[in-house]
């Protein structure tokens, strides 16, 4: 028995029908040992067992594999989040959504590669060194969430957890030919997921295909009283969603997407992935939304911002590596300095300096400016059109090395996700075909907390 | 807005980090393009209207902690607090 394209219902099916429940938990977990593509990190085969002995057999996910971004707490577990700094440290409780998980019947089989702290976009950001694409080896798998990324592009699993704070679930989908969904921010819990920027962070799912991700999405939202940003609306049937047709929804191609730096085989497969929509009924425009062009620097100056505020916790004395010291000061400047990677020191001093005294009125309120004109205007688009579409990347997965010199180079790698981050907006990236054949994405963004119209468009495309 | 190397080492100091000098001119390079790209952020008309109230904020000086915190703790070892174990392991 092989897991590769099987999906996560039809293995829970045959499970709820009968089947052994530990036997796709099994191959998974073993092929996951063999750290193909440098993905995985190691995760106990005994702890694999102890979750096939208890797991609900009539659980929505029953016997499903899954894997974990190693940013997300699984009590026992190692949680790393990719840094010297973690080495060593153990969960002492789990996420709320590894815990929805577990009580819909799914398993969980390993934890992922992923960039430091979740600081990156390529996954070479790693104390595990850099993760690889499974349809391209020399190829990166995207990031943050690379590691889960590739698990589910190479058949290890069907689903995995990756996290979103601007783009880290979408981005790795979209280099690896999956889909990747980020539902409206406070949708699923943050409790449990190692804070990088706390106004954006969001679980997020990675399958293979919209209604796998919908399923996995639906079974970890809903509000939790231990995160305080989590919202009390009703969740809905987002599976059932995917079952919608898109005639007479009203589409709007964005403007931004189709600038310059975007591939011309990137725009091609979207143009297309347009065409057909349009051909299944879907009305379809053009929109601009100008103040999305400010994006990326207002999400480079306060999700820094953020982080340099949150990691101030890796002190070597509440978590964290501790370093010989003779003073208080020092165990922090030296435990700090050989914990934290390179990205990671360099986002906390750019945050720093946009929080500074002398900078902030400069930096931080003015990105805080630029963040609340691009939602308004975004919500304003959303108003004319059901949903917002653009490639989720402007160009398919770069090879490994290319980027990693030259910082800026790499940020501009998330320019077409962070505006729905900034917004809090779901959005999800669904494969629409090759380019030098490797995959291309599209992204469809739509209103807050309407992700079930989000889910219908995507089912249409992929 | 250009950074330099002293620049880098004071951002360094208020973020609790070791930085060794090369480093710290190279950061000075990198940053210096990361925050030019920023300040498009200035660029968009009506940005600056109808901004909020100011916050008050601190001097950019890094201080040491509190005396009064490590007095107040179980176990301190001179100026370093001992915590707790957590988590036990074998």
């Amino acid at each position: 028995m092989t897991p590769p394209a099987i999906t996560a219902r039809a293995m829970a099916a045959a499970v709820r029908g009968g089947a052994d429940p530990g036997a796709w938990a099994r191959v998974a977990a073993d092929r996951a040992a063999a750290n193909p593509w440098n993905a995985f990190r190691p995760f106990h085969r005994e702890a694999v067992e102890a979750q096939v002995q208890g797991l609900n057999r009539a659980g929505r996910l029953a016997g499903v594999p899954v894997v974990l971004k190693d940013n997300l707490a699984d009590e026992g577990q190692p949680c790393g989040c990719a840094s010297r700094a973690l080495e060593g440290y153990l969960a002492p409780y789990s996420a709320t959504c590894v815990a929805r998980l577990r009580a819909e019947g799914a398993v969980v089989v390993g934890r992922s590669n992923m960039d430091e702290f979740a600081m990156g976009s390529s996954t070479e950001n790693s104390a595990y060194g850099p993760a690889r694409n499974p349809l391209d080896e020399r190829r990166v798998p995207g990031g943050s969430s690379g590691g889960s990324a590739a698990a589910v592009a190479g058949g290890v699993v069907p689903i995995a957890l990756g996290s979103e704070t601007g783009g880290s679930v979408r981005q790795p989908a979209s280099f690896c030919g999956i889909v990747g969904f980020k539902p409206t921010y406070g949708r699923i819990s943050r409790h449990g997921l190692v804070a990088f920027a706390s106004s954006l962070d969001i679980v997020s799912p990675f399958a293979l295909d919209t209604r796998d991700a919908a399923l996995l999405a639906e079974v970890m939202a809903g509000h939790d009283p231990l995160d305080s940003t989590s919202l009390r609306e009703p969740v809905g049937d987002w599976e059932g969603a995917c079952d919608g047709v898109v005639s007479g929804l009203r589409v709007g191609v964005l403007a931004e997407g189709e600038g310059e730096g975007v591939e011309p085989g990137v725009a091609a497969r979207v143009a297309e992935a347009v065409e057909s929509l349009s051909r299944q009924g879907a009305v379809v425009s053009r929109v601009s939304i100008p103040a999305m062009r400010l994006a990326l620097a207002a999400y480079y100056v306060i999700a820094p911002g953020e982080a340099s505020s949150n990691l101030a916790r890796f002190d070597g004395v509440r978590y964290g590596s501790r370093a010989a010291a003779s003073t208080l000061a020092e165990l922090y400047l030296h435990g700090r300095g050989q914990g934290l990677g390179p990205e990671v020191q360099r986002r906390i001093l750019l945050g720093t300096f946009a929080l500074s005294a002398g900078w902030a009125e400069e930096y931080y309120v003015r990105a805080q400016r630029a963040r609340a004109r691009i939602t308004a205007d975004m919500e304003a688009a959303l108003r004319e059109v059901d949903v917002l579409v653009s490639p989720t990347s402007p160009t398919v997965a770069f090879k490994i090395g290319d980027r990693a010199l030259d910082p800026l180079a790499m940020y501009l790698a998330d320019i077409l996700t962070v505006p729905a981050s900034l917004a809090g907006l779901p959005a999800i990236s669904v494969p629409c075909g090759q380019s030098e054949g490797l995959p291309v994405g599209l992204q469809i963004t739509g209103r807050r907390n309407d992700e079930a119209t989000v889910l219908r468009v995507a089912s249409a495309v992929g | 807005m250009r950074f330099e190397a002293a620049t880098v080492q004071e951002l360094a100091g208020l973020s609790r980090l070791e930085v060794a000098p090369e480093r710290a001119t190279a950061l000075a390079g990198e940053l210096s393009r990361i925050v030019s790209y920023v300040e498009m952020l200035a660029a968009l008309e009506g940005i600056d209207e109808g901004r909020p109230g100011a916050t008050p904020r601190r001097d950019d000086v890094a201080r040491p902690g509190s005396p009064r915190l490590v007095e107040l703790a179980a176990g301190c070892d001179a100026d370093v607090v001992r915590l707790p174990r957590v988590v036990e392991t074998e």
